[in-house]
């Protein structure tokens, strides 16, 4: 370092030490205060947060709760007379003791029955159903029926209590479909000789741990001219794996 | 960590602050360059104890700059009053006098020369400059001083 460089170090060493400190408390930051902006963020951010698991639990309810509804929908042992299809299914949330049944006949107008698969489904709740399935039954190849049973019908067991339409929607995509429980049929119980013409859709009532009989499914497809067709539930869709 | 790193600002504090002080002529952005320094070795410590001053001046002289660019953009730069109180206490230094005279980049590399004592090397590496300009800012920077006080002589 020359002289001069000495010299000129010196001076700023000694003018610049004059130079007054700040307080020793302020050498070091203060603790940094949040802005008013960043508070709003961090309040926003948790709002946020908690909307989520809010919408994500409720998410999970509604899908526990379809998932209920659509595992009580297949009957634990719903049967057919002729030939007994089991379909599996959570037990709906109602106690063994209290659920009930549907049974009735099936009438075709033919010598054979197609293959159908049997739905009660909730007038209230149309997620809500029990099915069984029906194999078919005459003419070959279709199944005959067993010994002792001279007519075809079914059995949905395991239902809780409530009111339901019953309708059979064929299986093997043919028409007239589909078949349901109607007016008729209860006409033609009372009245076996008819006339029966209404061919409307007729809740049936299921009480709990009774059996609920005569539900037969004998009116098929559109119906006759200058009646209007019921309206049916949807085909329920297939209960998830 | 934390604390030694506390206490080695602490030990340089008055040095660095009094270089940021002459080079900025400004108390409050010296003191925030510090802090903002303080901060970022909190985060990234120097990689070694040694020429510590140079790095807390290079970091914090970087961080007044930015004070300085916010501060703008919130309030118009304000004149140095004659009554100042820094410009006042410089005025009353001869190094003072003669540093006022300097642009903001003249008075940071030679306070960093005469006053922190770093080489040519370590301005040019602190302040991310060539070795060159260092030496010709401080060559410019001593003719003006020398001007500027020929003239008040």
């Amino acid at each position: 370092m020359s002289d001069r460089d000495k010299g000129l170090t010196h001076l700023f060493v000694r003018d610049l030490d004059d130079i007054e400190l700040p307080p020793r408390d302020r050498w070091r930051p203060a603790p940094r205060k949040e802005s008013q902006l960043m508070k709003t963020s961090r309040y926003v951010l948790y709002a946020s947060a908690i909307a989520a698991v809010l919408v994500i639990a409720l998410i999970a309810s509604f899908q526990l709760r379809d998932s209920n509804a659509v595992g009580a929908s297949g009957s634990p042992s719903a049967s057919a007379t002729t030939s007994p299809v089991s379909t599996t299914a959570t037990p709906p949330p109602v106690a063994t003791d209290q659920l009930g049944a549907i049974t009735g006949r099936f009438a075709y107008g033919s010598d054979f029955i197609p293959p159908v698969r049997i739905y009660a489904i909730s007038t209230t709740d149309q997620r809500v159903w029990y099915s069984v399935d029906f194999p078919g039954f005459g003419n070959p190849p279709r199944p005959t029926l067993p010994p002792g049973v001279s007519q075809p019908s079914y059995r949905i067991t395991g239902v809780a209590p409530g009111t339901y339409w019953v309708i059979a929607y064929r299986t093997d995509g043919l028409l007239p479909d589909p078949g349901y429980y109607s007016r008729q049929a209860e006409c033609s119980r009372t009245t076996p000789r008819g006339p029966c013409p209404d061919v409307a859709l007729v809740p049936v009532t299921v009480i709990a741990g009774q059996d609920t009989s005569g539900i037969d499914v004998l009116t098929w497809g559109p119906p006759p001219p200058g009646q209007s067709s019921p309206t049916f539930p949807p085909r329920p869709a297939p209960a998830g794996p | 960590m934390t604390e030694r790193w506390a206490e080695l600002y602490d030990r340089a504090f008055p040095q660095v602050y009094r270089a940021l002080v002459a080079a900025t002529l400004d108390r409050e952005r010296a003191l925030d360059g510090l802090h903002d320094a303080f901060e970022e070795g909190l985060r990234n410590p120097p990689a070694d104890g040694r020429n510590l001053e140079g790095w807390l001046y290079r970091v914090a002289l970087r961080k007044t700059r930015r004070s300085l660019f916010r501060m703008l953009r919130e309030r118009p730069m304000p004149e140095i009053s004659s009554e100042d109180p820094i410009l006042a206490l410089l005025q009353r230094l001869e190094v003072g006098r003669l540093l006022v005279l300097l642009t903001e980049r003249q008075r940071s590399i030679v306070v960093a020369h005469y006053y922190l004592g770093l080489t040519q090397e370590e301005i040019a590496e602190a302040l991310g400059v060539r070795r060159g300009t260092v030496s010709a800012t401080v060559s410019q920077a001593l003719a003006r001083m020398r001007e500027g006080g020929a003239k008040r002589v």
